[in-house]
C-alpha cells in the first residue's frame, strides 16, 4: 500500500494539512455544527456568578388568547427534549422570536389560533457558594409574543 | 524544512501501535453505533421544517440531489451496513476497504442526526481517526488479512513503517487543537471571570439535574475545590500541546486528562468516552505488551539493562 514513497508522503501531508488547518480555524474561529465534524469546543464556557438562577428542569408553557397555559414538552417533539429546547425553550429563553416560527404554526394549528405567547418558567433553584438553593419562587426567564396567522386582527 | 516535516510525521513506528487503536476506535464507533439507530429513527420522523443539513450530509447525499432528505428506509440499509463493515474492520478483513466504509456509512448517520439544529462533541474525533486509519496499514497486523498474508506475524511484532506513525499523530495534534479551541473559548467568551467557582457549580447543579447525577450536586457543595478544579481545567487545556512537543509529559497529561474526562462524565455526565478511547493514540502499545509478555515470561527483572533496552520500547516520539 502507498507504495512510491515521494507522491505518498506528499498526499498524506496533504491530508494532514488539511485536517488540522481546518480543525485550527474551525476551533477559533466557531464554525458552529454545519462543519462537522471539524467543529469548534466550545462547551461549558459562559461564566456564572452567585445567584444565578438554573435553568434546567424549566417548565414551558403556550399561552391562549383567555390567559390559559398550556403545557408543552418533549412529547410533542417525538420524545426528543433536544428538539424541544431548540424549537421552543432557547428561542424564549434568548429572546429570538423568528426561531418559534415553526412551533409558533405547530400550536396554533393545535389550538384553533388562539396562542399569543409562549413562556418558560424556572424551577427556583439558584446557585449559591455552598451548592444549590432550593425553594426560591420560580420565575419567568423568558416570554415571547406571537401571532397565529389566522387570528383576529 | 519538507525533511524536517517528513521526518516528523513518517519516522518509522510500529505497525502494532496502529493496529491495536484500529481496534480500540472501532469497538468505541460500534459501542455508539448501537446507541445510534434509536435517534435517526427519532429525527426522521420529524416534521421537513425541523430538516437542516449540514455539509458533509449534503455531500453524501449529492448523487440522489442536493438538499435531499434521506428515507427511514434508506437509513436502515446505512446503519446495516455501517454493522457489517464496523465487525469486518473490527477483525481486519479487507480492513481498508471496510474501514473506510465504516467511516462513511457512521458519517452519514451523524451527520444526518445532526442536521435537525443540534450537536455533540463526542463523535468528531472518532470519525477522524478512523479515516486516517482507513488511509493506513491499519491492518497490518491483529488482523485476518495479515493472518491470510503471513500467519506467523499476524499477532505482536516489532515490525516498523514510516506509514504506521502518522495517524496517532495526527490524532494527537487534533487533541491538541480541540483543548485550545476549549481553553480559547473560555478565555474569549467567558473571559478572566470564568474560572470564579460558580461558573461550574451551576454546571454541576444544571447537569446533575438534568442527568440525575448525585455526584455532580454533591461536588457542586465545595466552592474552593470547584474553583481550584476550574483553574486546573484552563490550564490543562491551554498546555495540552506540550504532549505532544514533548512526549515524556505524556506521563502526567495522558492519565490525568483521561481522569478528567472520566469526571466530567460522572458529575457531568457529558459523554467523552470516544475522546477517552482515543487517548489510545498517547500510549506506546508495542512496549505495553513487550513488559507484559516479559512480566508474563517471568524474564522482566532478570535481564541486564542492556538486554532490558532491546525489549522496552521508549516512549515514541514526537
Amino acid at each position: 500500500m502507498l507504495a512510491g514513497h515521494p507522491a505518498s508522503y506528499r498526499a498524506i501531508s496533504l491530508v494532514i494539512v488539511a485536517v488540522l488547518t481546518a480543525q485550527a480555524a474551525a476551533g477559533f474561529i466557531g464554525t458552529g455544527r454545519f462543519g462537522w465534524p471539524i467543529i469548534p469546543y466550545y462547551m461549558y464556557i459562559f461564566p456564572h456568578h452567585e445567584g444565578d438562577r438554573i435553568t434546567e428542569d424549566v417548565s414551558v408553557y403556550a399561552v391562549l388568547d383567555d390567559g390559559a397555559t398550556v403545557k408543552i414538552d418533549e412529547a410533542d417533539f417525538n420524545g426528543q427534549y433536544a428538539v424541544l429546547w431548540n424549537r421552543v425553550i432557547a428561542p424564549v429563553v434568548h429572546n429570538v422570536p423568528g426561531n418559534l416560527a415553526d412551533a409558533t404554526e405547530f400550536y396554533c394549528k393545535r389550538h384553533q389560533d388562539r396562542v399569543i405567547a409562549f413562556k418558560v418558567i424556572d424551577p427556583g433553584i439558584a446557585v449559591g457558594r455552598d451548592g444549590p438553593v432550593y425553594g426560591l419562587e420560580p420565575q419567568v426567564i423568558g416570554k415571547v409574543d406571537v401571532r397565529c396567522k389566522g387570528a383576529a386582527p | 524544512m519538507m525533511k524536517t516535516w517528513n521526518e516528523y510525521w513518517f519516522r518509522p513506528a510500529p505497525y502494532f501501535d496502529l493496529c491495536f487503536v484500529r481496534i480500540i476506535a472501532v469497538i468505541t464507533q460500534l459501542k455508539i453505533l448501537t446507541s445510534m439507530s434509536e435517534w435517526y429513527v427519532g429525527r426522521a420522523q420529524l416534521d421537513d421544517s425541523y430538516w437542516n443539513p449540514i455539509v458533509v450530509q449534503l455531500f453524501l447525499n449529492l448523487p440522489a440531489g442536493w438538499g435531499l432528505r434521506p428515507s427511514l428506509e434508506f437509513l436502515d440499509v446505512v446503519y446495516y451496513v455501517a454493522c457489517v463493515a464496523g465487525v469486518l474492520s473490527l477483525v481486519g478483513l479487507m480492513t481498508n476497504l471496510s474501514l473506510l466504509v465504516f467511516t462513511l456509512s457512521c458519517t452519514y448517520l451523524i451527520s444526518f442526526i445532526y442536521s435537525f439544529g443540534d450537536f455533540h462533541h463526542q463523535e468528531a474525533v472518532l470519525v477522524i481517526a478512523m479515516g486516517a486509519l482507513a488511509l493506513s496499514p491499519s491492518g497490518r497486523v491483529l488482523s485476518i488479512d495479515a493472518l491470510l498474508r503471513r500467519p506467523r506475524a499476524a499477532g505482536f511484532t516489532r515490525e516498523t513503517s514510516e506509514f504506521a506513525g502518522w495517524p496517532l499523530k495526527l490524532i494527537g495534534w487534533f487533541f491538541v487543537l480541540m483543548y485550545l479551541s476549549a481553553f480559547y473559548s473560555k478565555i474569549v467568551h467567558g473571559g478572566w471571570d470564568w474560572p470564579n467557582g460558580y461558573t461550574l457549580q451551576y454546571y454541576l447543579i444544571r447537569d446533575g439535574m438534568k442527568h440525575g447525577s448525585d455526584l455532580g450536586l454533591w461536588l457542586s457543595q465545595f466552592h474552593v475545590l470547584v474553583l481550584l478544579l476550574q483553574y486546573f481545567t484552563i490550564l490543562f487545556q491551554g498546555t495540552f500541546a506540550l504532549a505532544m512537543l514533548f512526549p515524556r509529559t505524556r506521563w502526567f497529561f495522558v492519565p490525568v486528562g483521561f481522569c478528567l474526562h472520566l469526571g466530567i462524565q460522572l458529575t457531568l455526565s457529558a459523554g467523552f468516552y470516544a475522546w477517552m478511547a482515543m487517548y489510545a493514540v498517547f500510549v506506546p502499545w508495542t512496549a505495553v505488551f513487550e513488559r507484559l509478555l516479559g512480566f508474563a515470561r517471568g524474564r522482566t527483572e532478570t535481564g541486564t539493562p542492556s538486554a532490558r533496552a532491546t525489549t522496552v520500547a521508549p516512549l515514541p516520539r514526537a
